[in-house]
């Protein structure tokens, strides 16, 4: 009640940052897509290390490269997600903020999945999650968005602001 | 501040006599702006802030605050659910 009557003067209260990282106000879901995309690229490139005719060392040394990056990606996808739904969402209602929570959740557990092991539909689900979460960042800006597909493998839809 | 203080909470500050470590305090900070962090510890060389959150922005990065830079030790947190001291 009393934190309701003050927001009135809100306008002349000073205002003391406790922002976890610097304020910088920038923030764009884009990077969580390029996060998602990555890993699902190292997914690629490991299921294929196969073919490549590599020495029993270059292949070691392949997988122990690709396996490093996939899990280093995949956890910056979910670093860049956790980032923007803890300090710049702000959901309108019950509905949305239920919606926001889910969507980060089902980030994690399939950012998980896809440094835990190599099934290329996790790394697919990451991107198809990472889309849907973009999509939500930008409509609570008010853009647009299109899908496009990717001109570098992996060649797959991403969610890009119509700008 | 996470978890003693939110995005959006407001915060009663006083003048602070003396410092402890522990203490929420108001700060003007030359680069930061105003930040609302805790004392972690006092020494010759200043006062050192910290957030609660283990992402907050380093100590280091912080740096030493001197007393003239602190507005004031926060000791009521007025949030949306009521109130606390802090």
């Amino acid at each position: 009640m009393l934190h309701s009557l003050i927001s009135k003067f809100d306008g002349q209260l000073d205002t003391a940052s406790a922002h976890c990282d610097i304020p910088c106000g920038i923030y764009d879901a884009r990077i969580v897509t390029y996060y998602a995309v990555s890993a699902l690229r190292q997914m690629d490139i490991l299921l294929s290390l196969k073919d490549k005719g590599l020495s029993e060392t270059g292949f070691a040394m392949q997988v122990a490269r690709n396996t490093a990056k996939k899990e280093e990606m995949a956890e910056k996808c979910k670093h860049e997600t956790r980032v923007i739904w803890g300090d710049f969402m702000k959901p309108k209602n019950q509905e949305d903020m239920a919606k926001a929570h889910q969507l980060a959740h089902s980030i994690m557990l399939a950012g998980s999945a896809v440094k835990q092991d190599l099934h290329r539909e996790d790394g697919e689900k990451l991107v198809e999650l990472a889309n849907q979460f973009a999509e939500m960042f930008w409509a609570s800006k008010g853009v647009k968005t299109k899908r496009v597909t990717t001109p570098y493998a992996p060649n797959v839809e991403v969610v890009e602001p119509d700008l | 501040m996470s978890p003693a203080l939110r995005d959006g909470d407001y915060i009663l500050i006083k003048k602070a006599r003396s410092l402890r470590p522990g203490f929420v305090v108001v700060a003007d900070h030359p680069r930061l702006g105003r930040i609302v962090k805790r004392v972690m510890a006092l020494n010759e060389n200043g006062i050192t802030l910290a957030g609660d959150n283990p992402s907050s922005t380093a100590s280091m990065e912080i740096g030493p605050m001197q007393p003239e830079q602190l507005r004031g030790r926060a000791i009521l947190a007025i949030t949306p659910k009521g109130l606390r001291r802090l």
